[in-house]
């Protein structure tokens, strides 16, 4: 059990290429601490650091409270899941998970215990005289969390683990690693490129991109208001809509203008667009907030945006419908039973009070 | 319907049937040498000469194996083989694995430069550094000796290429994951690395031991008294300047090649799987 702080890490790599950049962040004790971002964005290399496979170029990192920069991975009392298991191929699943335990010289009851209670936890009592080729992918996987159970570590890493699993399977894992997350109180952190992921397990999530924190929040504040273009987009699937506009005042009203749509706002709710006045933002909306007006609750004539409907991706429960508004393309999110064609023409609100803006030039968002 | 089906079973056992002829015939060109050499080492002087010549010999006799070990001392010839061969073995296993998987694994300055040059080493026929080998074994003292002939056969450039090959298919995770699960580096090379290498070194273990226990000219020279003599020194001492004695040196031959024989067909499995891995996994 312990916390883990990163104090102006950074990892450069000989030749200057930038693994990590200027990491502050403090990971609490018990937390579910996911690391996402896009390939090559520093989330692995930042777990790494912590698990002592990459040495740190700059700044301290702390485990409990001790400074671990130059401390060999064994003595770091950490575990990590890799993502394709790293199962020792030549031992029995038995002897993959008693591995550290033996390595350690614990007593041999104590590991059989270990070893026993975690194969009960993750279900697998029944391989254990197996060796890692006679298992399936998802068995593999829990071997490989049990291995890192039984080391009872201060801290759990996994590194994008269900990233080799298919699709059912992975929500099965996702599902049971939270569980697990919960009944073993300890500091986890988990990286992933996958934003669902990051959503559904997290305590608490950072984003990254090109080595450097972007934000790091809890999922729906996140969701709800991410710091700059970049989260915004990255997070939510499908995507965050993104449009051009101009901002114009008119007594009581904001006007915020597309190339081919105009939406007026009240001046009171959104003040902080103040220093925008008459400068280009880009706006942004995420597909569940577009509203067909045929379907909202009080039909209303204004604020009404023009769409032209490109395709459709029907899932059954819900219709994912792509669109052109002017010359921006947006993706908005309807009922499973509202079917539309290419080519029809739409008229869409958005709702205000879900409406996000960013500077044109920093991206960052606007408050 | 005129036309009879194509009897496709006919024709694959005529075509198996072909295969197995060329691969009888090719069995027997093989073996026979190998026969021949047993005979002769049974038969009695006169059977050796017999017009027509005997594949089996009318009255088998051990008088040759008999003479082997009293006439000359075949027996210690054998044990220095032994050791010479079983250290080389060992040893070199131990150290070319060892420098196969850190130059396989782990990133130093020079790393690729000096893997290079020891790849060029390969190079240079074993005759051009016999002699100045030989001078520096001398000036230290090591001839006649068995440690003269296990150092110089130990370490094989081509056995470090062999290991690092097959070491740079084993996935880093796993060298990370026992790091973090408590190994020192030793401890990956030993509790990791070689237990996944075992065809490799199988393969490896047999060439060098084969290398070694045939090995002729090197341990001619090394090797300058008598009872230091390895099998092969001991075998071409047995024949004579003008005439030979054809009976104990078939009976020789015998012994020197029962041991390859058997580390042959115990390891065999090992060898078909290594060398099928070690090319295809690459």
């Amino acid at each position: 059990m312990a916390d883990v702080v990163f104090e102006n890490v950074s990892k450069i790599y000989n030749g200057g290429v930038i693994g990590c950049k200027d990491i502050n962040l403090e990971i609490r004790d018990k937390e579910f601490c996911i690391l996402v971002g896009p390939s090559g964005c520093g989330k692995s290399t930042t777990l790494r650091t912590i698990a002592g496979l990459e040495e740190i170029t700059e700044g301290n990192l702390k485990v409990d409270n001790e400074i671990v920069n130059n401390i060999p991975p064994k003595d770091r009392d950490i575990a990590m899941v890799f993502q394709n298991y790293a199962l020792y191929p030549h031992m029995k699943v038995a002897d993959n998970m008693a591995f550290g335990l033996k390595l350690r010289k614990y007593p041999k009851e104590e590991i059989n215990k270990r070893v026993d209670e975690a194969a009960r936890i993750l279900g697998i009592t029944k391989l254990l005289d197996r060796r890692p080729k006679q298992l399936s992918g998802g068995q593999r996987q829990r071997v490989a969390l049990g291995r890192a159970i039984v080391r009872k570590p201060k801290v759990f890493l996994f590194d994008e683990p269900l990233s080799n699993l298919d699709a059912k399977l992975r929500v099965q894992m996702r599902v049971e690693i939270k569980k697990l997350s919960s009944k073993l109180q300890t500091t986890m952190i988990y990286v992933t490129h996958d934003q669902v992921e990051a959503m559904t397990m997290g305590d608490r999530i950072v984003v990254m991109k090109d080595g450097f924190i972007q934000q790091v929040d809890d999922p729906i504040k996140l969701y709800n208001e991410p710091k700059n273009k970049f989260v915004a987009g990255f997070i939510g699937s499908p995507s965050m809509n993104f449009i051009d506009a101009e901002i114009t005042s008119e007594s009581e009203k904001y006007q915020i203008k597309g190339d081919s749509f105009n939406i007026s706002l009240n001046k009171k709710a959104f003040d902080f667009l103040q220093k925008y006045n008459g400068k280009n933002i880009i706006i942004g909306i995420r597909p569940e907030d577009i509203i067909d007006r045929v379907y909202a609750k009080v039909s209303t004539s204004k604020n009404v945006v023009r769409a032209e409907v490109i395709t459709e991706e029907p899932m059954g429960s819900e219709n994912y419908i792509h669109a052109n508004i002017g010359s921006n393309k947006i993706i908005m999110k309807t009922k499973g039973s509202n079917r539309v064609s290419m080519g029809d023409e739409l008229e869409l609100i958005f709702k205000p009070e879900q409406l996000h803006f960013f500077d044109v030039k920093t991206e960052e968002r606007i408050t | 319907m005129n036309n009879k089906p194509k009897d496709y079973l006919m024709e694959y056992r005529l075509k198996k049937c072909i295969v197995y002829t060329l691969l009888i015939v090719g069995l027997i060109i093989t073996l026979a040498p190998f026969f021949w050499m047993l005979s002769t080492s049974l038969k009695t002087r006169a059977g050796i000469f017999t017009m027509p010549p005997q594949w089996i010999p009318d009255e088998p006799t051990l008088m040759h194996y008999g003479r082997l070990f009293d006439e000359v001392d075949f027996l210690r010839s054998f044990l220095n083989s032994t050791i010479v061969a079983i250290s080389v073995t060992v040893l070199g296993l131990f150290f070319n694995s060892l420098a196969g998987y850190a130059f396989a694994k782990y990133r130093f300055p020079g790393r690729d430069r000096i893997f290079a040059i020891l790849i060029l080493s390969l190079m240079v026929p074993g005759q051009v550094t016999m002699m100045p080998v030989f001078l520096i074994l001398r000036s230290v003292g090591l001839i006649n000796t068995y440690l003269g002939l296990i150092i110089t056969g130990t370490i094989s450039v081509f056995g470090i290429f062999l290991v690092r090959q097959f070491v740079q298919t084993i996935p880093n995770d796993l060298i990370e994951a026992a790091r973090i699960d408590g190994c020192s580096e030793f401890g990956i090379y030993l509790k990791v690395i070689l237990p996944l290498c075992k065809p490799v070194l199988a393969t490896l273990g047999i060439f060098t031991f084969m290398a070694s226990w045939n090995e002729f000219l090197w341990p001619l020279i090394v090797m300058v008294r008598e009872e230091m003599y390895t099998l092969p020194v001991a075998l071409a001492a047995l024949e004579g300047q003008y005439a030979t004695d054809y009976g104990l040196v078939m009976a020789g031959a015998v012994v020197v090649v029962i041991p390859v024989i058997i580390v042959f067909l115990l390891a065999q499995k090992y060898i078909i799987e290594g060398i099928s891995t070690t090319g295809l996994k690459g």
